[in-house]
C-alpha cells in the first residue's frame, strides 16, 4: 500500500459522508417549511384559504389565497402559451438558417439572455409595457396580469429556444445526412421530420419554463400590482411567490400571519413537483417510444 | 390536392420562423440599448465608488455598498456550492459502486433544482437566520444562493467528469493506476478549464437572484458590509426598491447598467475559459 491508497480510502469515506449532506438539505427544507404550515393548518383558520379574502392581521382573520393561487397559475399558463410559439419559431431559424461561428455566438447570447437577472426584466417591463397600458387610458394604473404576462413571456422566450435548439440539433444529428441526401430542403425536413420527432422535448421543455414561470418572483412582483383580487387580463393581481416576498418582512415571528407565508410556500412547492412528476413521466414515455 | 397543401405547409413555417425570429432579436438588442441609453449620463465612476444619499436615501448618489455586499454574497455562494459539488460529483463519478445510490442522489439534486428561489429563502430564513441563529447576515444569505446554484454546478460538473472519464477510463484501468491518484493528476489538469466557466457562469447567476436572499441577507441601507455577519445591501434588491418605492427610475437603469456590466464581465471570463479550452 502506498501513500496513494490510504489517501484513497479516505477520500472515498469522506466523500460518502458530505454527500449524505444532500439528502439532508433536502430532509431539512421540508421539514422546516413543514413544520410551520403544518401549525397553521392545525390553528382552525385553514378552512379559510380557499376563500378570497385575505385579511390577516385583522380582528377576526381570514386567509383566502384563492386570489393568488389562481393568479399564479393564470399567469404561468398564459406566459408560457405564449412563449411557445415564438421560442419554437426562433429555434427552427436558428438551427435551419444559422451556421457556424454566428451559430455559436448565438447560443451563447441566449445563454447569456436566460442569465439576465428577472429585476432587471422586471424594470424593463414596468419602463415599457406598464407605461404604454396606461399611456393608451384603458386604465388608471398600468400594472396588471397582463403587464405581467408579457414581462415573463420575453423572460422565457430565451430559456426555451436555447432547450429546443439543443433538442433540434439532435435530430438533426441522426438524421441530417439522409435527408439531404435525398435532396430534401432544410425547411422541409424541419416542418415534417424534426419538429415531429422532437414533439416530447417541446413538452419538456414547455413543462420546465412552467415551473421556472411559476416559481417566478421580482419580475412578476414589480409589475402586477399586488393586490389579493381575482385574476382579471387588465386588472391587478398577486402571486403566491409574490405574497411570500411581500409580507414576509412584516410578519411577526410565529404569528398566525407567519404560518400562513410558509403554506403559502407549500402550496407553490406542491404544484412544481406535481410538474416535475409529470416531466419525468413524459421523459420515460419518450424514451420508451423511440426508436 | 391535400396533399399539395401538406408540401407546401414548411414555406408558412419558414415565414412565421422569421418573423418570430425578427421580433426576438429586436426585443433583445431593444433590452440592451434601452438599459444603457437610459443608464447614459448617470452611469459614471461617482456611482461606482459613492454611497446612495438623499432623500429619500438612493435618489442621488452611488451604489458602491450595494456592488461591495453583491460581490460578497455572490463569492460565499460559489465557494460553499463549488466545494459540496465538486465532492458530490466526484464521488458520483468515481467512487459510487452502488447504482440506486447514485440515482437516489441525482433524483434528490434534481427536486432541489426545481425548488424556486423564493421557497429557498423561507428555508433559509427559519433555518439559518432563526433556528442557527445566524441573523439576517452576508453568510445565511450566501449560503442560501449556495444553495440555489448547487445543483447546477453539480449537474454540469459531473457531465464533464463523465467526459474526460470515457477518454482516460480504459488506459488507467489497463496500468492499474489508483482513484485518488486518477483524479488529482490526470481529471483535473484536464477539467479545471470548464470547471472554472462553469462556477463564473453559475456565479453571473447568484448575482442576480433576488428572492432569496431577500429574506436572509440583504437589507435596503447599510454601509460595505465589515464581517460576514453583518448584513448587507445587494444590486439587485437595491435596485428593486428604486422602481417599487419610487425612488428614483433615472438611478434605477444606473444600477442595472451596474448589474448588467458586472454580469457581461463574468461572462466574458466563462466564454474565454471554454473557447481557449475547445481551441487546445
Amino acid at each position: 500500500m502506498n501513500i496513494y491508497d490510504y489517501a484513497d480510502k479516505i477520500a472515498h469515506r469522506i466523500s460518502r459522508i458530505v454527500v449524505l449532506t444532500t439528502f439532508l438539505i433536502l430532509v431539512l427544507i421540508f421539514l422546516f417549511i413543514l413544520n410551520e404550515s403544518l401549525s397553521f393548518l392545525g390553528s382552525g383558520f385553514s378552512d379559510t384559504i380557499l376563500s378570497v379574502s385575505w385579511r390577516p392581521l385583522s380582528k377576526n382573520p381570514s386567509f383566502g389565497m384563492l386570489p393568488m393561487i389562481l393568479g399564479t397559475l393564470y399567469i404561468g399558463f398564459f406566459a408560457t402559451l405564449l412563449a411557445l410559439p415564438v421560442s419554437l419559431g426562433c429555434a427552427s431559424f436558428i438551427s435551419c438558417q444559422v451556421r457556424g461561428r454566428l451559430k455559436y455566438l448565438m447560443l451563447s447570447m441566449m445563454d447569456m439572455l436566460a442569465g439576465i437577472p428577472s429585476v432587471v426584466y422586471g424594470l424593463l417591463g414596468f419602463y415599457t409595457v406598464v407605461k404604454m397600458l396606461e399611456s393608451t387610458g384603458l386604465m388608471a394604473a398600468g400594472e396588471s396580469i397582463f403587464a405581467a404576462i408579457i414581462t415573463l413571456s420575453v423572460m422565457l422566450i430565451p430559456y426555451m429556444a436555447s432547450s429546443y435548439v439543443k433538442a433540434f440539433e439532435e435530430v438533426e444529428l441522426m438524421y441530417g445526412f439522409q435527408t439531404r441526401a435525398l435532396g430534401v430542403s432544410k425547411w422541409y425536413s424541419m416542418t415534417h421530420l424534426v419538429i415531429v420527432h422532437t414533439k416530447g422535448h417541446i413538452l419538456t421543455g414547455y413543462m420546465l419554463a412552467l415551473s421556472r414561470a411559476l416559481g417566478e418572483t421580482m419580475a412578476v412582483m414589480m409589475v402586477i400590482g399586488n393586490s389579493p383580487i381575482l385574476p382579471k387580463l387588465f386588472g391587478k393581481g398577486i402571486t403566491l411567490s409574490g405574497l411570500i416576498a411581500l409580507e414576509m418582512s412584516g410578519a411577526q415571528l410565529d404569528s398566525l400571519h407567519y404560518q400562513s407565508l410558509y403554506t403559502a410556500g407549500i402550496i407553490l412547492l406542491a404544484f412544481l413537483l406535481l410538474i416535475n412528476l409529470l416531466i419525468r413521466k413524459i421523459e420515460s414515455w419518450v424514451k420508451s417510444n423511440e426508436i | 390536392m391535400k396533399y399539395r397543401r401538406m408540401l407546401q405547409s414548411h414555406n408558412y413555417v419558414r415565414i412565421l420562423s422569421t418573423v418570430a425570429f425578427l421580433m426576438v432579436a429586436t426585443v433583445i438588442s431593444m433590452i440592451f440599448l434601452l438599459v444603457f441609453i437610459k443608464a447614459g449620463n448617470n452611469l459614471n465612476l461617482s456611482f461606482f465608488l459613492e454611497k446612495p444619499s438623499g432623500f429619500p436615501i438612493g435618489s442621488e448618489g452611488g451604489v458602491f455598498p450595494a456592488i461591495v455586499g453583491s460581490l460578497a454574497f455572490t463569492l460565499i455562494a460559489s465557494v460553499s456550492a463549488s466545494i459540496l459539488a465538486l465532492i458530490v460529483a466526484l464521488y458520483l463519478e468515481f467512487y459510487c459502486s452502488n447504482e440506486r445510490f447514485g440515482e437516489a442522489i441525482r433524483v434528490t439534486i434534481g427536486v432541489i433544482a426545481g425548488i424556486p428561489s423564493i421557497i429557498l429563502g423561507l428555508f433559509g430564513y427559519s433555518f439559518l437566520v432563526v433556528y442557527l441563529g445566524f441573523g439576517i447576515s452576508l453568510l445565511s444569505g450566501g449560503l442560501v444562493l449556495g444553495l440555489m446554484i448547487f445543483p447546477y454546478i453539480e449537474i454540469k460538473f459531473e457531465r464533464i467528469f463523465r467526459d474526460v472519464n470515457e477518454m482516460y477510463k480504459i488506459s488507467t484501468y489497463a496500468l492499474g493506476v489508483n482513484t485518488g491518484y486518477y483524479i488529482v493528476h490526470i481529471i483535473l489538469p484536464v477539467a479545471w478549464r470548464n470547471m472554472v466557466s462553469t462556477i463564473s457562469l453559475a456565479s453571473s447567476l447568484a448575482m442576480g437572484a433576488t428572492a432569496p436572499i431577500l429574506l436572509t441577507g440583504a437589507v435596503f441601507y447599510a454601509k460595505a458590509p465589515k464581517s460576514i455577519f453583518s448584513p448587507a445591501m445587494a444590486l439587485p434588491l437595491h435596485l428593486y426598491n428604486l422602481v417599487g418605492e419610487n425612488i428614483s427610475i433615472e438611478n434605477a437603469f444606473a444600477t442595472a447598467g451596474v448589474l448588467l456590466i458586472l454580469l457581461v464581465a463574468l461572462n466574458l471570463i466563462t466564454w474565454s475559459f471554454s473557447y481557449s479550452g475547445e481551441g487546445r
